[in-house]
Formats: C-alpha cells, sequence, structure tokens
C-alpha cells in the first residue's frame, strides 16, 4: 500500500516536472483577442496571430508598415466584406488613433499555382475553448485585442531628428522611419542587421562613396557603442520595377514630417543625421 | 517482506548491467551519437522550428548588453547568380548558450526579418518557432531552365520588398509567411511582363513556373507529329 502510494507520488512529481519543462518550452506574450464577425458574433481566441504572425501589414499614409499586435488595442474594418482592401481604423494602446489600409482578400480569386487554391490566405488564427479557431480577415468587422492586465504599454516612439544632406541643408524632421520603420537595415559584409533608430545618437554617411551602391555608414548609439557596415543606397532601376516603386525606393528611403509639409530623402543624398534624445523631446513637449 | 525486496534490487541491477552492456555493444566507436549532442554544461539550448526549414541565416542578441552573441549565416543572398540548394540540414539548427533572455532575428530574404524573443534557461531546451515559408521560382525558356533575375512585391504591387535570381539547378527563396509576388520584366520569349501571386504558408513549399515546362516524351510524338498539328 505504502509503496503505491509512492509510486503515485513519484509519477506526480515527475508529471510536475514535465508541465514546467513545458511551460519552458511554450512562447510567452501570445496574444489574446475578442474577435467580432460580420454576424455579430464573438469568439475569445487566445494565441492570436495573423497568419502565424503577431503583426499585421498595413498601409498608413500609402506607406507599408507592419504594426506588431502588442502596440495595438482595437482594429475596426470598415468595408465590404468583398473588398479586396478595407479601409480600417486602429486604436493604439497609447491612445493614438491610425487610419489606414488593409488587404482582407474578399472575392480575390487565388492564381492557378497558389498551393490550397480556392479561398485567400489571410486569416487570423488562434485557440477557444471549443479547439483551433481561424477567420478569414474578410469575414472579420472588429477586433479587440487584450493584453495581460499591469503590462507596461508598448509605444512607438516617435523619432525627431535633424537630417543634413551632402549639399548642406538641414531638415528638422519629425516622425523619422526608414521605409516605414523605426529601425535602419545596413550591412556587416554580406550579413544584414539592423539598428534601433531610437537608441541611437547619430548617423554618419561617407560620402566619398555617394555614387556608389552601398554607402558606409557610422552610426553611434547613446550609450557610446559605434556600428559601422553599409546600406543600400543604389539609383539604378532594377528589372521590374514600377516607376513608383522606383521612386520610392531611391528618393523616400527615409520619410517624416517637417513644419512645411511631409518630407522624404534618398540614401544617396543624406550626409548625417541627428537624432534628438527623448528627454529633449518631452522637455519640447 | 525482506527476500522480496533484496530479489527486486538484485533483478534491477542485472537489467541496469544488461543495458550498459547493450549500449556499450552499440556504440560504433565514431563517437558521435544520432542527433544533436548533448546541452553545453552550464548552458540552455535555443533551437529554431521554422516548418522543416532547417537553413535560415539567423543571429542572436543579448537583450541585456544589446551585443550580438551568436551568427550563423548558412545561405547566400537571394540575387546571387551562383545561390542554390547544396544540401539540407538534417536537423533544426541550434545554439547553446548561457541562461538568460535573447532575441533571435531570422534573415529572410525580403527585407522583412522575423523576430523572436525568448528565455533560455539551464539545462532546458527552448524552441523559437519562426513563422517563414519558403517558394521556387522555375524559369523556363525553350526546354532549358535559365537564370533571370525577379523582385518580389508585397501583394499589391507598392513596394519592392527583395530581388532574387532563379536558378538551373533547385534553389528556395525564404520569405515569412504571407502573400507576395513575384515579377520578371521583358521576357525574352515574349518580351512581356510575368507577374505570379505566391501564397507563403509555414512548412509549404510553392513552386512557381514560368514558361513551357518540358514534357516528357512520349512513344510515337516526333518532329513530324508536331508539323502535323
Amino acid at each position: 500500500m505504502k509503496s503505491t502510494r509512492e509510486q503515485a507520488r513519484s509519477h506526480l512529481i515527475v508529471l510536475l516536472g514535465l508541465l514546467l519543462t513545458l511551460c519552458g518550452v511554450i512562447e510567452g506574450g501570445a496574444a489574446q483577442a475578442i474577435v467580432i464577425d460580420r454576424y455579430g458574433n464573438q469568439h475569445k481566441v487566445e494565441r492570436f496571430a495573423y497568419q502565424g504572425r503577431q503583426e499585421i501589414e498595413v498601409y498608413i499614409g500609402d506607406q507599408r508598415r507592419m504594426l506588431q499586435l502588442v502596440l495595438i488595442d482595437r482594429i475596426r474594418f470598415e468595408g465590404e466584406g468583398r473588398d479586396e482592401e478595407q479601409a480600417v481604423s486602429l486604436s493604439m494602446r497609447s491612445g493614438k488613433k491610425e487610419r489606414g489600409l488593409m488587404l482582407t482578400g474578399g472575392g480575390a480569386a487565388p492564381h492557378q499555382d497558389a498551393v490550397g487554391g480556392g479561398s485567400s490566405g489571410r486569416r487570423f488564427t488562434g485557440v477557444t475553448s471549443l479547439g483551433p479557431f481561424f477567420i478569414l480577415v474578410s469575414d472579420v468587422q472588429e477586433i479587440i485585442l487584450q493584453h495581460p492586465e499591469g503590462e507596461e504599454v508598448v509605444e512607438e516612439p516617435v523619432l525627431k531628428a535633424t537630417v543634413i544632406t551632402l549639399e548642406g541643408k538641414r531638415f528638422e524632421v519629425e516622425d523619422l522611419r526608414f521605409r516605414g520603420k523605426l529601425r535602419l537595415d545596413f550591412f556587416r559584409g554580406r550579413n544584414k542587421r539592423f539598428i534601433p533608430l531610437d537608441k541611437v545618437d547619430k548617423i554618419d554617411f561617407d560620402d566619398s562613396g555617394s555614387a556608389e551602391e552601398f554607402r558606409p555608414i557610422t552610426a553611434i548609439y547613446w550609450n557610446g557603442r559605434t556600428v559601422m557596415g553599409t546600406v543600400d543606397a543604389s539609383t539604378v532601376r532594377l528589372s521590374g520595377e514600377t516607376d513608383r516603386s522606383y521612386y520610392d525606393r531611391v528618393n523616400a528611403a527615409l520619410t517624416g514630417k517637417t513644419p512645411s509639409g511631409p518630407f522624404s530623402i534618398g540614401m544617396h543624398h543624406v550626409k548625417q543625421i541627428r537624432f534628438r534624445a527623448q528627454d529633449e523631446q518631452e522637455e519640447d513637449k | 517482506m525482506i527476500t522480496g525486496w533484496l530479489r527486486n534490487r538484485v533483478w534491477f541491477c542485472a537489467c541496469f548491467a544488461l543495458l550498459v552492456a547493450l549500449v556499450g555493444c552499440a556504440t560504433t566507436g565514431s563517437g558521435t551519437a544520432y542527433g544533436p549532442p548533448p546541452i553545453a554544461e552550464g548552458k540552455g539550448r535555443l533551437m529554431l522550428e521554422a516548418g522543416g526549414i532547417n537553413e535560415v541565416n539567423f543571429y542572436v542578441i543579448d537583450n541585456d548588453t544589446g551585443e550580438e552573441v551568436y551568427a550563423d549565416s548558412p545561405r547566400s543572398a537571394a540575387s546571387s547568380p551562383v545561390g542554390y540548394e547544396t544540401g539540407y540540414g538534417a536537423f533544426p539548427q541550434y545554439v547553446d548558450l548561457p541562461p538568460g533572455s535573447y532575441l533571435v532575428v531570422v534573415n529572410t530574404d525580403v527585407e522583412d526579418s522575423v523576430e523572436k524573443e525568448v528565455q533560455v534557461n539551464m539545462g532546458q531546451e527552448v524552441y523559437a518557432t519562426i513563422p517563414i515559408g519558403r517558394f521556387q521560382l522555375i524559369f523556363f525558356e525553350g526546354s532549358e531552365r535559365r537564370q533571370v533575375p525577379f523582385l518580389i512585391y508585397d501583394y499589391n504591387l507598392r513596394t519592392v520588398l527583395g530581388r532574387g535570381m532563379t536558378s538551373t539547378e533547385v534553389r528556395y527563396f525564404i520569405v515569412p509567411t504571407g502573400e507576395y509576388k513575384v515579377r520578371i520584366e521583358n521576357l525574352s520569349s515574349s518580351g512581356s511582363d510575368e507577374i505570379r501571386p505566391v501564397q507563403v504558408n509555414m512548412g509549404q513549399t510553392q513552386n512557381i513556373i514560368i514558361g513551357p515546362p518540358p514534357t516528357p516524351g512520349q512513344p510515337g510524338e516526333g518532329a513530324a507529329d508536331e508539323g502535323e498539328q
């Protein structure tokens, strides 16, 4: 009798150990959401994801952005279910409101080559109490994301910087982004890396090779760290590039806002970018 | 009672000795066992779960220091004319790291990389699920495969996300899960453009064939038959 009890206890310990190991394996931070479909049904979804990713692809001000779900509070789809592209209103956790466009795929016929053809691949996935869950984006009316209580509200910083061109012109730019992102992609050798722009004091561009496809850069972080590499500054038109995509790639690598209106500049024109510290920005406010 | 306990102990010891002997016999002498080696002492193991894609370019950043602590780049650039699949990893890529919080960044063949925050614990394996898939673009001119440059766009052709080069060998392009379009301009055979959608799901491979693929020869087929048509 005693040995049976001991065996049961040892089994319990083994099970607990396994559970703890599994908890270590399961990734934390997976989002929860309430999904409201076009019929008004609400679904409480755990491990919520868009095409398996924790980010959505949105066009804000005609610029492609990958928005992390952790930044978003609500997404409301304002178009018809059959629209291939719908207007969306985004309520960010920081309180900011954004409007954009999102490809929802309604009525889109996939090409014959598309594997699993017959339906759009754009879908939200997750798990409900009834089991695995997925819904086509075109069938969704609203998504209310639920973040853990007490979690620090994550928000995108609004970067202010002075952009100095090779001709010596200076531009005071707000909400500076590199191709819609708050990071600068660069190459170290043939390996792609990134510099988070909110952690950088200044970036110097080597002017000796301004006509080259790749320009050497030196970025100095706020903590004194120095990173060197090259950035793609090619002005060569690629085979298959449309006029618009060529213009955006070459002349609108860096975008932002100035007091006189929207700002954009190509990588081949920049000499230096000086960022303003977050505390300086707060003082300005 | 004591006799039974002793008998159990004796049986247990005998079984253990037999097991040890069998394991010793099974060793081939090379010293390498099947599967990844044990986790290094004092470290934990980070494994990439990329839907069966066992060869990606990735690096790991220590969240505490911001320093890159590991990098592995086995794949050549998508636009490289000499790139093709030369082999295939039997196991997912992994790295043994000291316990701590890390950011894993997987570079793909488009400008979007995939990132995951992971917590590595001592002596444990942690799996980072990387939502990526792959496609192959096969371009035929006549009956032969050709190398041609192409662009990878977002689905509505607004933004160029990457560029690639087809190969006469097997060559996959790795992208985050989602929908894209590929475009080849000014085909030499027709002078037209070719735009094809690509739907990439995790763990799936899509083959896109442009141009007439060579058909296997059938008995009785030949130049005379073609002339009659």
